[in-house]
């Protein structure tokens, strides 16, 4: 198992130097020159040269390159040209909004798709299939922004059940901070849950047709059993990857629905970037975004070694 | 029903069952009926597509769900009345009274679970405990080394005539009245067939278990049936003792297939078969299924004939049967 995972982990560094070379090259095509930006007004070439000197920017682009490297691992990641601020502080103060948007979104989705596929795999071709998929299908087509314009209007407006917009940490009142995110993440939750319960649909009839399925019923055991220890345990492996990557989508940030529900997560830090040009922003969102896929795909790897035995000998 | 007035009443006996699947009006299974006494093993023989199967399945309660519908029929099971259809009636029965093992040892168990928990979670669906000392003495029982260390194996570590021990171990943990095994050494190497046909027998003998063996190799027939059954394209068309079967054996088809069993003594001629395939459920001839490859069939073979005794505990389903047997003794 851990031989595995030292495996897997290893495979994912060339990934890292290519990913870090491609938001590095980011930065090098910016246009203009970043030292004229900053002397402003004074074109001395004296003063142009000093400041070249103190980014290293008389270096060679691979001294520059490793240089960068450096600040990253000691996670300095330069400074906004808009607010002035570290962009490693900024992404650290974003990405608690972040990470609980993603989990409660990911809980939404696999309570409700998990078992939504299950029940139409195991009820195949009957009303309840047919049902779960027209949800499913209706889940994937509607559009979240207009989701979750309707939830606004209907639950914050009408029944002024839930906050409309906003955000509150975690840390400061909880309840009211579970609350104001239950509709954005329940928005996105069901755009995830209409994926995950058509890939659990279709992993679970691969396996109830499977011979230990049948063994098992041989044994006399109850039917939900039968499904859940015989049947799911197998299904799990592409439904745990699809999750992951689900979730590694969400941590890139829900540009459009932060925007409506004005949450301050990394989706709107990043439209906000793009608009005003604030490429180290970018760049630092580029890369924890990128570290986050990886991550999930380290956490599905080790779900699969959970899952499946033949993986973990040798 | 099949039995002679002195026998003791079957451990099972299957009554009239049939299958029918909507589009076709010609029965999959049609008035099935066999029976199998305590401490005996009934062979089902018959080619591929023949319907033993289906029938194996059929009394486990394990058919698809779209082929379920279409069964009718009744079994007696030791002196209980169960219809066929009757699924909840049949799970009852599964793994309890009725243990079951299947042709493919390689995929029959589940891969994301050890073997040990495989076989206890079969004891503890029918009884109090954990099921782990009985999954442990089951395992001992069916020959497996080291059985402590096994318990914790998942299938991929074990061989094949392994986890068709294993398979074993776990129809039997709840030491059911009856083993229906559905060609258990057909994907296995021939040394490892006969052990685990040797280990079927063996611990048959240990009880009052009655067997149901289905299998097309009619050499393991001879070796362990007490009685037989000949299945063809849906119907038993003759059951009866062993020796009968092969001795005197009463059908044309039963006929056919003991001669093409290469002898192992004697001249070496060339190997009879039957000739003709099996009709296929679109062209199922009326009357008699066999009759459009019988090398005796008459127009009379255009009613279905009755599986009628043809000698103690003898049955065959042929308007010539006990007849043409004089006239091959006369020949």
């Amino acid at each position: 198992m851990l031989s595995y995972l030292i495996r897997r982990l290893l495979i994912s560094i060339p990934t890292l130097i290519l990913i870090s070379i491609f938001v590095f090259a980011l930065q090098k095509m910016l246009p203009g020159d970043p030292v004229l930006a900053l002397a402003g007004e004074d074109r001395d070439p004296e003063t142009l040269n000093r400041l070249r000197e103190l980014y290293h920017l008389n270096d060679p682009i691979w001294m520059q390159y490793l240089m960068w490297v450096k600040g990253a691992l000691q996670g300095d990641l330069g400074q906004s040209i808009r607010t002035g601020l570290p962009v490693t502080e900024m992404i650290a103060s974003k990405l608690p909004v972040t990470i609980q948007l993603a989990v409660m979104s990911m809980i939404f989705a696999t309570v409700i798709g998990i078992p939504a596929g299950i029940l139409s795999a195991v009820k195949k071709g009957t009303a309840t299939d047919y049902v779960a998929n027209v949800v499913a299908l209706s889940g994937l087509s509607i559009p979240n922004f207009w989701l979750g314009i309707m939830l606004i209007l209907l639950v914050s407006v009408k029944w002024q059940l839930l906050p409309a917009s906003g955000y509150v940490p975690l840390s400061e009142d909880p309840l009211q901070s579970i609350k104001t995110m239950l509709m954005p993440s329940f928005v996105l939750g069901t755009a995830l849950a209409a994926s995950l319960m058509r890939h659990t649909r279709s992993a679970m009839l691969g396996v109830l047709r499977q011979d230990y399925v049948r063994t098992a019923r041989a044994k006399g055991l109850a039917e939900h059993t039968v499904v859940m220890h015989h049947a799911f345990r197998n299904a799990l492996t592409p439904v745990v990857t699809l999750a992951a990557l689900l979730f590694g989508e969400l941590i890139a940030g829900a540009v459009l629905t932060e925007q409506i529900f004005t949450i301050p997560g990394f989706g709107k830090m990043v439209v906000d970037a793009v608009f005003n040009r604030d490429y180290a922003v970018v760049q630092g969102v580029v890369l924890v975004t990128a570290l986050g896929f990886m991550l999930m795909n380290l956490v599905a790897d080790a779900a699969y070694v959970l899952l499946n035995p033949r993986l973990r000998v040798g | 029903m099949v039995m002679t007035p002195n026998s003791p009443a079957p451990l099972m006996d299957l009554q009239d069952l049939s299958l029918t699947i909507a589009p076709h009006p010609t029965p999959l299974l049609d008035g099935v009926s066999l029976h199998v006494n305590r401490g005996e093993t009934l062979c089902i023989v018959g080619e591929s597509g023949c319907g033993k199967s289906l029938t194996s399945l059929a009394v486990m309660g394990l058919l698809a769900p779209k082929l379920q519908t279409g069964i009718a029929g009744r079994m007696r099971f030791d002196g209980q009345d169960v219809a066929l259809s009757d699924q909840e009636a049949l799970a009852r029965l599964r793994g309890t009274r009725i243990g079951m093992i299947f042709q493919e040892p390689m995929s029959s168990l589940n891969p994301a679970h050890r073997i040990g928990d495989q076989i206890a979670e079969g004891w503890r669906r029918h009884n109090k405990g954990d099921g782990r000392e009985q999954a442990l003495a089951m395992l001992r029982r069916v020959g497996i080394p080291a059985p402590e260390r096994r318990m914790r194996d998942y299938p991929h570590q074990m061989s094949g005539g392994m986890r068709q021990r294993v398979m074993i171990a776990m129809a039997l943990v709840n030491n059911p009245d009856l083993l229906i095994a559905d060609e258990p050494t057909t994907a296995l190497d021939v040394t490892i067939q006969a052990q685990i046909l040797d280990l079927i027998g063996q611990l048959q003998s240990e009880g009052r278990m009655a067997t149901i063996l289905i299998t097309h190799d009619l050499g393991v027939v001879a070796e362990i049936a007490t009685s037989v059954a000949v299945m063809y394209a849906g119907r038993v068309v003759e059951q009866g003792p062993v020796e009968a079967i092969f001795q005197d054996p009463q059908h044309p088809y039963t006929i056919g297939l003991m001669s093409s069993v290469p002898p192992l003594r004697g001249a070496r001629t060339r190997l009879s078969t039957v000739p003709g395939i099996v009709p296929s459920i679109e062209t199922m001839p009326q009357g008699c299924r066999f009759a459009t490859r019988c090398p005796f069939a008459q127009p009379v073979c255009g009613t279905t004939p009755p599986l009628a005794p043809v000698g103690p505990g003898h049955h065959a389903a042929c308007h010539f049967a006990p007849l043409n047997i004089t006239q091959q003794g006369a020949a």
